[in-house]
């Protein structure tokens, strides 16, 4: 370990040559068939960011068009079976094609950028997850154009999805779907909890980790408890409707109700899974906008982390009307009203720490501001559900469904649109405008409100969700033409930001390495970053390291790692103590291979169950060629 | 000697996860093992299972509490900042684990309330 000044006797010193050795290590390959064997952290983070965007616009679109047909009374724009289809597909795609992937891309992307080290732990099985996901996206969209798209509803209950009333392959499809985001969504899960655990820069010890990092870290095991869950019961769903078991055939002593406690015991945590990620945005922004260390920090850990765990005992808040025992919901009342408690305790540190500081309202700001706003009022709705007696009256009424998009919306995706703001500069080195950043804020605020809003009013009025018309005498008409005006406007809103996206990368306004002048380590890097990330890996001694170096104009680096292979610092788990040397593979074909040879199993299943065993040979297959060793006479 | 050995156990590594680990364990057996027990309480026409289950898991949290506690103490009872280089990454550790285990009794307590009001067989 030395110090690096910029005169002075101990200073590092890089020879352009090892500069440029340590670049050709980390190199990906350029061409078509290169593209497939990248395995770098950035490039993969980077891909499950764009492609979970551009599903958020198709699933949007789908929106636009649900909209449209409710608009009015009795219209004809989408037939009863392509309406179930549209919104089974929007909230499936919403939840499991951009949610999910779209918070494992900034995690992959930032986190190892956040704790000073130069790839994740396991870059192949990193590729593996994200050619799942895209292969399971493609398939799945390839299903609405061939009139064969689920249509059972995101949550899929059965007996409705059961092969008596479901004959189709819709929901094969989707039971399929599911499994090709469990398995990506848990690599990309594993990756993290061993990198952030492992990888951290020597110095950084657990209360001194980014607060985004910590709540990347809780999303992972979240992932890693409840995903198992939904691959039981999508696995009991397909069993039933392909070899006939009867797991949730009353008739042969199944339990419907089974499917619904396995769903929900994911389905619970998996909006929590969406939430903690973005509450680690918000306070990573919050620092940097106040410019002075956030209020709280072991409180806001404390929150982040008791929310993910007490998220697993509230699913049964879902089953209310279901007819179970009344005692036994009252246990998942309690621990619904509970959980507003960390909720609360994380508003309540960010208040303090906007309070008396000298907010810079940048976009990324505004965003979050927005965020209160929306997620307040939905947390609000939250608690008013978490109530059985209320529940009842609204259960399946769009009051739900205004909740829920505010507690999504609100609690996700707008955060998430601010931190794109925020990261924009990092991930390509330009500025998107302030201008349209700022319009776009306010079209989608104000759109989202004037949509979301009304369906509370709706939903009270006994407005059913899931009914693809209903008749002018029931009056619902006019608060629903407000909500589809509304739609266009929030649509119109992030239209804006896309455009703003778009429109940076042609106009060149470079940014600089920390912008916004952000304390986090991700800004030490060049914009965007090496392809090794950091040249030194950095050492660290508070929180907030860029502070320190600015003060003290000089920094500690690590120094020693070979330039000629792919080399990562390993630290002990809760003092991040430099334990070891890590050497991560090389860029390969294979993850992509297995990947495709595994979708074939998935999605030939469908059709006939000796798919299985192909791909299972095949998938072996390829995971040999994946893992062949180095030459141990080899020392690279 | 003796209480320097303690200090190494009590403060160990592997430790120090033990306020994570207990309050939310303890919780999870209340609420799964309460959920369970509704329909027996119903049979048996009596509440105790449940008001035993809210107080053996009111206690495990409670130790939970009680070991973080400790271990606070131990490393200096001051809140935990980002300085004090090992004492204050255990000190951060333990104050979580306070809290943390703490919650899960408050959890605990508020999912016993129930039982005095509603009957098992509703």
């Amino acid at each position: 370990m030395t110090r690096e000044r910029p005169v002075a006797p101990y200073a590092v010193t890089d020879s352009p040559e090892e500069t440029a050795r340590l670049e050709r290590t980390w190199h990906s390959p350029g061409g078509l068939l290169g593209w497939f064997t990248h395995v770098n952290q950035r490039m993969i983070g980077k891909r499950f960011i764009i492609t979970a965007f551009c599903f958020f616009l198709l699933a949007g679109i789908l929106g636009i068009l649900i909209r449209l047909q409710l608009a009015g009374p009795e219209q004809q724009l989408l037939g009863p079976e392509l309406y179930n289809q549209f919104f089974t597909m929007h909230g499936t795609v919403m939840m499991f094609f951009f949610a999910i992937p779209v918070m494992e891309g900034f995690a992959i992307y930032f986190v190892p950028l956040m704790v000073g080290t130069r790839d994740m732990a396991f870059p192949r099985l990193n590729a593996f997850g994200y050619y799942v996901y895209l292969i399971g996206g493609i398939v799945l969209f390839g299903s609405l154009l061939l009139s064969m798209a689920p249509n059972a509803g995101w949550f899929n209950y059965v007996p409705l999805s059961s092969k008596l009333y479901s004959p189709g392959y819709g929901v094969d499809v989707w039971t399929t779907m599911i499994t090709f985001i469990e398995v990506s969504a848990l690599t990309a899960a594993v990756e993290l909890i061993v990198t952030t655990l492992r990888m951290r820069a020597p110095g950084m010890s657990l209360n001194r980790m980014p607060l985004f990092v910590w709540a990347a870290l809780v999303m992972s095991f979240m992932i890693v408890f409840a995903m198992p869950a939904v691959i039981v019961s999508s696995t009991l769903l397909i069993l039933d409707r392909l070899v006939d078991t009867q797991f949730f055939i009353v008739e042969s002593g199944g339990e419907p109700l089974l499917w619904q406690h396995l769903f929900w015991y994911f389905g619970h945590p998996e909006v929590y899974i969406i939430l903690v990620p973005a509450l680690g945005m918000i306070s990573t922004i919050i620092i940097t906008f106040t410019r002075r260390p956030i209020y709280g920090y072991t409180a806001l850990v404390l929150s982040v982390v008791a929310i993910g765990f007490v998220s697993f005992g509230l699913w049964v808040h879902h089953m209310f009307t279901t007819g179970l025992p009344q005692l036994g919901m009252s246990f998942f009342t309690a621990a619904s009203a509970t959980i507003a408690i960390p909720s609360g305790v994380q508003i309540f540190c960010w208040i303090a720490s906007l309070w008396g500081a000298k907010i810079r309202f940048a976009t990324p700001m505004l965003w979050v501001l927005g965020f209160f706003a929306i997620f307040v009022i939905g947390g609000l709705t939250g608690v008013m559900v978490a109530s059985i007696p209320f529940d009842t009256q609204v259960h399946d009424t769009f009051f739900l469904v205004a909740h829920f998009h505010y507690v999504l919306i609100g609690g996700a995706v707008f955060p998430l649109i601010g931190a794109t703001y925020y990261w924009w500069p990092k991930i390509t080195d330009r500025m998107m405008s302030e201008t349209a950043g700022k319009w776009s804020f306010w079209l989608a605020f104000i759109g989202f409100n004037v949509t979301f809003f009304p369906m509370h009013q709706l939903g009270l009025e006994g407005m059913p969700r899931r009914i693809y018309t209903y008749v002018e005498e029931m009056g619902w008409g006019d608060l629903n033409l407000l909500a589809t005006i509304g739609s266009l406007v929030l649509a119109a809103g992030f239209g804006v930001t896309l455009i703003n996206a778009v429109w940076s990368v042609f106009r060149d306004r470079r940014a600089e390495p920390n912008p916004w002048g952000a304390p986090t380590l991700e800004w030490a890097a060049d914009s965007p970053p090496a392809s090794y990330n950091f040249r030194h890996i950095p050492m660290v001694e508070s929180r907030w390291p860029l502070w320190d170096w600015e003060k003290a104009g000089e920094r500690a680096v690590v120094t020693g790692l070979r330039n000629d292979r792919r080399e990562v610092v390993l630290t002990s788990i809760l003092d991040a103590k430099p334990v070891g040397v890590q050497v991560l593979p090389e860029p390969t074909i294979w993850p992509f291979v297995s990947a495709l040879a595994a979708s074939m199993g998935f999605i030939g299943i469908i059709f006939h169950p000796v798919f299985f065993v192909i791909a299972f040979f095949l998938v072996a297959f390829t995971l040999v060629a994946w893992f062949w060793p180095r030459r141990p006479w080899r020392d690279d | 000697m003796a209480s320097e050995s303690e200090r190494g156990v009590l403060l160990h590594p592997l430790m120090l996860w033990l306020g994570w680990v207990i309050g939310p364990t303890a919780w999870a057996l209340h609420l799964l093992g309460s959920y369970l027990l509704v329909s027996r309480a119903c049979e048996a026409g009596s509440m105790w299972m449940l008001h035993a289950t809210t107080l053996a898991t009111l206690l495990l949290s409670l130790a939970g509490v009680a070991v973080a506690w400790r271990q606070w103490g131990r490393a200096g009872r001051h809140w935990p900042g980002s300085g004090d280089g090992e004492a204050g990454r255990i000190r951060f550790m333990a104050v979580m684990g306070l809290l943390i285990s703490a919650l899960s009794a408050l959890l605990v307590v508020a999912e016993g309330v129930p039982n005095f009001f509603l009957g098992p067989c509703l």
